[in-house]
């Protein structure tokens, strides 16, 4: 009994979080009238009464799926554009931040605290603030309007390091222990044990990263200037009714490969999570 | 291997160390470094009531979120098997911000859907975004958003606790109370701290979806740290920029410190 | 092992990234072709074709203001243009739309035959083209084309002759059809297939005894000259003439006539491609050149290997230049002095066009913060704009229009103006427009021009519109439909916010009871605005001040509705005019809007220089040249008076015709007879009177953009209905003090 309530609640929190995306593929599907009739007044049109929304389009139409898809190029180069940054980054992450975090967490070295610290701190600084000075290195080293303008300073957040440094903490070291007594060099401890058992921290970290590269606003349009380097997330207006309709099928292709990349993470993770 | 690693945490270092050095030249005056700056951005006004809305929303929201997650992620793991429900829980922190304000002004705002629920007749209910209960709604939101990420964190805690440990205490006659009370809840200290950094950092970027709905000068009660920054950099006073960028940076750097002393310690 | 590798491969990216872009910026710096400007016959007014001659010498068709179809030959030696033909005695009252050599002393001309002559408008309505071959003894004949296939009613398509291959005239239609017509005007072949792609042609060329056709839509189509059948064309040819501009107006091909090398003109440079070797060469950049502000080219290669290109200058004004390869390679002009706008600005655009062509050595461009085509904010843009400017790498000029110019001061990002600029050239602006931008140490910004708001109407009404209680009352009273109708309803509200938005803040502190009064006159005016278009307003607020027309077409509906008043800006001269004739004249009274007892004026284009900037001496140029000739570009300009004292009496004074003229004609609904407009020009003493006013003038208060936006937007709420007065006053109370605390 008591687990079937608790069962009943958690469906229903995920039912929840889960709202927005099925708001999101119905406003796809709904034809411009529609959502004037449903929405409209948000944007102070139509008469005055109250917002309404349905689980399915009363009259679905792909229309604005066709808009977008077959009649507006732009749209595809910024997906791509975003596409693109998403995988560079990740894959410099790897590269770059895998063997920091590995460094931090396993070994033991002088001022390893002190820099502890200071990822910490420089992981916390808002953007606004970063602006100006990364705008002036990235000027100073050329790379303005560059597709390494965005993706640079996103790899070498700390973000990544620090979530993958917490993983590696849990890790107990009896675990690289008997790896190294078995013989195995320092690099073969990090690729053929350390690698495996992050998994999850590595699923996190870069979960969190993707979401980031699809939802970078500021960074581009301070830094790239030519409008054919602009990813998705700018091509996504401030919401105008006339626009609406693509407004939301270019959400939800936005949101479709995060999704699915997770649930692709969480099929190489699944043998860890369910026991 | 130990000198290549060096290597690579120097370049990562480099950006930042330069924007730390920036943000301390930007601060002093030309010749001599004075606190001129950090007198007059103290003594402003809108710093003061941007840094109490700031510390009054972090201070809610993340506890708020980390209990209630952990609450969740205690049912979830112990009930559940599939993780493919938990997929939908991530789900929020994935959606693009400008989809989420539509959603929410379908909900909040005049002709939302919280008013037709609450019984408002029609064009009598309460613009919930720009009343004083904007700060409930902001808070709603970021729980929401960041609430799924957090539990499974936690479940991924959880589930690291190992079985025997546990075991032992159902043999020691603890219920399921006391089980989760006392052994599980001081292995997840790590993750805690992860899980409130993260908290932090998340609840600094709700500056966007503020900004999205309500503009650059919203609610009293909703007015952030950075909608200042943000406007005094419209303004160039960048050398108030940097000051109150440091203050905050100061608070929060004490605040981390102490949370670590405290929780290290145990 | 892998790991070292993926480490090495990054750092060698980043590197290559890094120095790969910085090579970039070296290449651009030389060009190897001088370009001349080579005089034209005088009074010409429209260029149409070039051929050159078998003695080497460039010949060119044109018309000039009194003669059509006119061959001029460039004599080498004297460097004079010659006459060469007579003149087509035939064709002289109708109007050319296209000639074309078909050989060097034979022409085509399409006209709109015998135009001139139409004195009615059941003339001009039956006018039709013809068609005309000149051949080399000056005889015209006419040849009857049939261009029915290509729409119902003939006198909508024009055959446009594009390539004269073996005697056959092919060219295309409006409808985009291709023909081939003999030299007597039979059809040879009609080629539908560019119909149905639904594009249009750009250019068509024959390559290789093959026709292509540029294509719209970036394809590029292929044709047998002599059957008009469909034909596969080379590839690389192909490749070469495709082009992936949005914008064709630069677009221009030519063949030299040994058949060896095509030559193309694209917006960005001059290509020539090699036949024979298959080989695409870049000639030169077009920024470098005088070309770059024209449109319509015409382009010849000679024998020697110069290029002659014809264009049309944004003025109207015709030039041609020549370009001579030098291999000795030209220093590369220094960088463009760049003139920022945060929104697109015609005016601005006219004014660097005109600066360019008067200082064909200083590039100005311009750059915009944002479009409404590119999907940023303002916001984005003025984040944007500071980041650059504070990291050294900003614009030059900055055009202050929509910024907060204050805070740009205040951070000492902007040039003192009195070090750059003559100070005789200073003392012709008004003072009192200069003072709002002067500060103890020196001057930071110059207004280009100003805008002034009025009222024109009965006298009874004049009379009280400085007491806006008043005044809103004797309005109700009236209770005529559409006195204040849409699309005065913005220019009504920013009057009112102009009167009497500085009672309601007093040092950073905000007047709630002013402003509800201020409000309730927002909504009075909502009231009598007698339209329900509000509801339907897409914009975001109601009263969003937007540029609408100007008090002289204001006044159209006094004439008409017998409107007992209208409110509108004066600027441009004929506000001026048709006010003053409607006071003379008609017993109207007028008045500008002014707020204890001064004028009230808005600038426009205020001017101020980037304290980074280090191009001091073509900045200084620049702005010698918009105080000065560049004044008359404001003068020209619909949306703003010149702020340069004698440029405003130039303007607006005409002693000697003190009669009324019409300034316009209008007509309304299905009232076919037109209605004029009558205007009279200032004489001297008007004019005196009212620079008397304007010297007093003060800039209008609070026009700092979040301030009037914050309270037009709360009104527009208010009165919608869709906030209660307290909590509209209350809201936009509260966003103003903190921004005030700031």
């Amino acid at each position: 009994m008591k687990k079937k309530v608790i069962c009943a609640f958690i469906f229903i929190l995920i039912l929840i979080m889960c709202y927005p995306v099925v708001f999101l593929l119905t406003g796809s599907f709904m034809g411009e009238n529609e959502l004037n009739e449903k929405i409209g007044i948000l944007f102070n049109i139509g008469e005055k009464r109250y917002v309404t929304w349905s689980l399915l389009p009363d009259h679905p139409n792909v229309w604005s799926f066709i808009k977008i898809l077959l009649d507006s190029p732009e749209f595809f180069v910024a997906f791509w554009n975003t596409i693109k940054i998403a995988i560079i980054a990740l894959a410099l992450q790897c590269a770059v931040n895998l063997p920091s975090a590995w460094g931090l967490a396993i070994y033991n070295f002088p001022g390893r605290k002190i820099l502890l610290k200071l990822y910490l701190v420089l992981w916390i600084l808002p953007f606004q603030i970063l602006m100006l000075p990364q705008y002036i290195i990235l000027d100073k080293l050329s790379l303005l309007d560059t597709i390494w303008a965005v993706v640079l300073p996103m790899v070498f957040s700390p973000q990544f390091v620090l979530i993958l440094y917490y993983f590696f903490s849990k890790i107990p070291g009896s675990v690289f222990d008997a790896a190294r007594l078995e013989g195995a060099n320092e690099m073969s401890v990090f690729i053929h044990v350390g690698i495996p058992l992050c998994k999850p921290g590595f699923l996190a970290a870069g979960v969190l990263s993707i979401v980031e590269c699809f939802n970078v606003i500021e960074q581009p349009i301070l830094f790239l200037k030519t409008k054919e380097l602009w990813p998705l997330s700018i091509y996504l207006p401030n919401a105008r009714l006339e626009k609406i309709g693509e407004n939301f099928v270019a959400a939800v292709i936005n949101v479709i490969p995060v999704i699915l990349l997770y649930l692709y993470g969480i099929c190489c993770t699944d043998n860890e999570y369910i026991r | 291997m130990l000198p290549g690693f060096l290597g690579i945490t120097v370049f990562v270092l480099l950006p930042y160390l330069d924007i730390l050095l920036r943000s301390f030249n930007l601060n002093e005056y030309n010749r001599t470094p004075d606190f001129e700056n950090y007198k007059i951005v103290i003594a402003n006004e809108a710093f003061r009531l941007a840094v109490k809305n700031t510390f009054y929303f972090t201070g809610i929201s993340i506890p708020l979120m980390v209990v209630l997650s952990l609450i969740i992620a205690y049912g979830i793991s112990s009930y559940l098997r599939n993780s493919w429900l938990m997929a939908g829980i991530v789900l929020p922190i994935m959606m693009p911000v400008s989809t989420l304000v539509l959603l929410w002004r379908t909900v909040f705002s005049e002709y939302g859907f919280l008013n037709r629920i609450s019984g408002f007749a029609e064009g009598k209910g309460i613009d919930w975004i720009n009343s004083k209960y904007a700060m409930a709604v902001l808070i709603f939101s970021f729980l929401w958003r960041n609430m799924g990420y957090a539990v499974i964190l936690w479940i991924a805690g959880i589930k690291s606790v190992s079985v025997e440990i546990l075991q032992a205490g159902k043999v020691d006659g603890a219920n399921g109370f006391q089980r989760f009370f006392y052994i599980i809840i001081p292995n997840l200290k790590s993750y805690f701290l992860c899980i409130v950094m993260l908290g932090l950092v998340n609840s600094l970027k709700i500056y966007r979806e503020i900004y999205l709905i309500a503009g650059e000068y919203p609610d009293e009660d909703i007015y952030m740290l950075q909608h200042l920054f943000n406007n005094w950099f419209r303004d160039l006073k960048v050398t108030y920029l940097s000051a109150g960028a440091v203050i905050e940076l100061a608070f929060l750097l004490t605040a981390i410190s102490m949370f670590y002393i405290i929780f290290k310690k145990e | 092992m892998l790991k070292k590798i993926l480490k090495t491969v990054s750092v060698i990216l980043i590197l290559a990234q890094i120095f790969g872009c910085s090579k970039k910026d070296e290449e651009k710096n030389i060009t190897y072709y001088r370009e001349e400007a080579v005089s034209l016959p005088d009074d010409i007014i429209m260029f149409h074709d070039m051929i050159e001659m078998p003695n080497g010498n460039i010949s060119i068709l044109a018309d000039t203001k009194t003669e059509i179809g006119r061959i001029f030959e460039l004599n080498s030696d004297t460097n004079s243009w010659e006459v060469k033909n007579e003149k087509w005695e035939s064709l002289e009252n109708s109007v050319p739309f296209d000639e074309k050599f078909l050989e060097e002393d034979s022409g085509f001309a399409s006209v709109l035959y015998n135009a001139l002559l139409a004195e009615s408008e059941e003339d001009a309505s039956s006018l039709r083209p013809g068609y005309f071959v000149i051949n080399k003894d000056g005889v015209i004949e006419e040849l009857t084309l049939d261009l029915s296939e290509g729409y119902e009613s003939e006198e909508y398509n024009l055959f446009t002759l594009m390539e004269n291959y073996n005697k056959q005239l092919i060219g295309a239609d409006n409808a985009q059809l291709i023909y081939s017509f003999d030299m007597n005007g039979n059809i040879k072949y009609i080629n539908k297939d560019i119909k149905t792609l639904n594009t249009e042609i750009v250019k068509m060329i024959e390559i290789e005894d093959l026709i292509y056709t540029v294509l719209d839509n970036g394809e590029v189509y292929c044709m047998e000259p002599g059957s008009g059948v469909m034909a596969e064309g080379n590839n690389s040819v192909i490749e070469y003439l495709q082009c992936e501009e949005e914008d064709y107006t630069s677009y221009s091909l030519y063949k030299d006539p040994a058949g060896g090398k095509l030559y193309k003109l694209t917006k960005e440079a001059l290509y020539c491609y090699d036949l024979g070797k298959k080989a695409e060469e870049k000639l030169f950049d077009t920024r470098f050149y005088d070309l770059k502000n024209g449109n319509n080219f015409q382009m010849l290669v000679s024998k020697d290997g110069t290029v002659y290109l014809s264009y049309i200058l944004s003025s109207g004004e015709i030039r041609m230049s020549e370009y001579t390869y030098d291999k000795n390679g030209i220093e590369v002009r220094k960088e463009p002095l760049t003139v920022y706008s945060l929104t697109e600005n015609y005016v601005l655009e006219k004014l660097v066009d005109a600066f360019n062509v008067e200082h064909p050595d200083t590039i100005a461009e311009v750059t915009y913060g944002y479009t409404s085509d590119d999907g940023k904010t303002k916001e984005d843009a003025v984040q944007l704009l500071n980041t650059e400017l504070l990291s050294g790498k900003g614009p030059d000029i900055i055009i202050m229009d929509g910024l907060s110019e204050e805070s740009y001061y205040s951070e000492n990002m902007l040039k003192d103006l009195n070090d750059i600029i003559d100070e005789g050239h200073m003392q012709k602006i008004y003072s009192n427009m200069l003072h709002p931008y002067s500060k103890q140490e020196g001057q930071y910004a110059i207004p280009l021009g100003f805008q002034i708001y009025g009222i024109i109407g009965k006298k009874e009404i004049v009379n009280v519109f400085k007491d806006t209680d008043a005044f809103l009352g004797m309005i109700e009273a009236e209770n005529t439909d559409f006195v204040i109708s849409d699309y005065n309803l913005s220019e009504s509200a920013n009057i009112l916010y102009a009167q009497n938005m500085s009672k309601c803040i007093s040092d950073k502190n905000v007047n709630k009871e002013n402003l509800r009064e201020l409000f309730g006159y927002f909504k009075r005016i909502y009231d009598i605005s007698g339209n329900s278009f509000g509801e339907n307003n897409k914009n975001d607020s109601l009263f969003e001040y937007y540029e609408t027309s100007s008090m002289d077409t204001a006044v159209q509906w006094i004439y008409y509705d017998n409107l007992p008043f209208v409110v509108a800006p004066y600027f441009n001269k004929d506000s001026f005019f048709a006010a003053k004739y409607l006071c003379d004249k008609e017993g109207y009274a007028q008045e500008y809007v002014s707020e204890n007892g001064d004028l009230v004026y808005a600038d426009k284009m205020v001017v101020s220089v980037s304290g980074q900037s280090a191009k001091d001496n073509e900045i200084s140029e620049f702005l010698e040249f918009i105080l000065t000739d560049g004044q008359d570009i404001i003068c020209q300009s619909l949306q703003m008076l010149p702020s340069n004292r004698d440029k405003l009496s130039g303007l607006l004074v005409d002693q000697n015709h003190q009669e009324p003229y019409a300034l316009s004609e209008f007509g309304y609904g299905d009232n076919p007879d037109m209605i004029s407009i009558y205007g009279i020009p200032l004489n001297q003493t008007d004019f005196e009177n009212f620079e008397k006013k304007l010297g007093t003038a003060k800039k209008q208060g609070n026009t700092e953009i979040n301030v009037k936006d914050i309270v037009l937007k709360g009104a527009g709420d208010y009165c919608l209905g869709d906030k209660s007065l307290e909590d509209a006053v209350g809201n936009v109370t509260n966003q103003m003090v903190l921004q005030f605390k700031e």
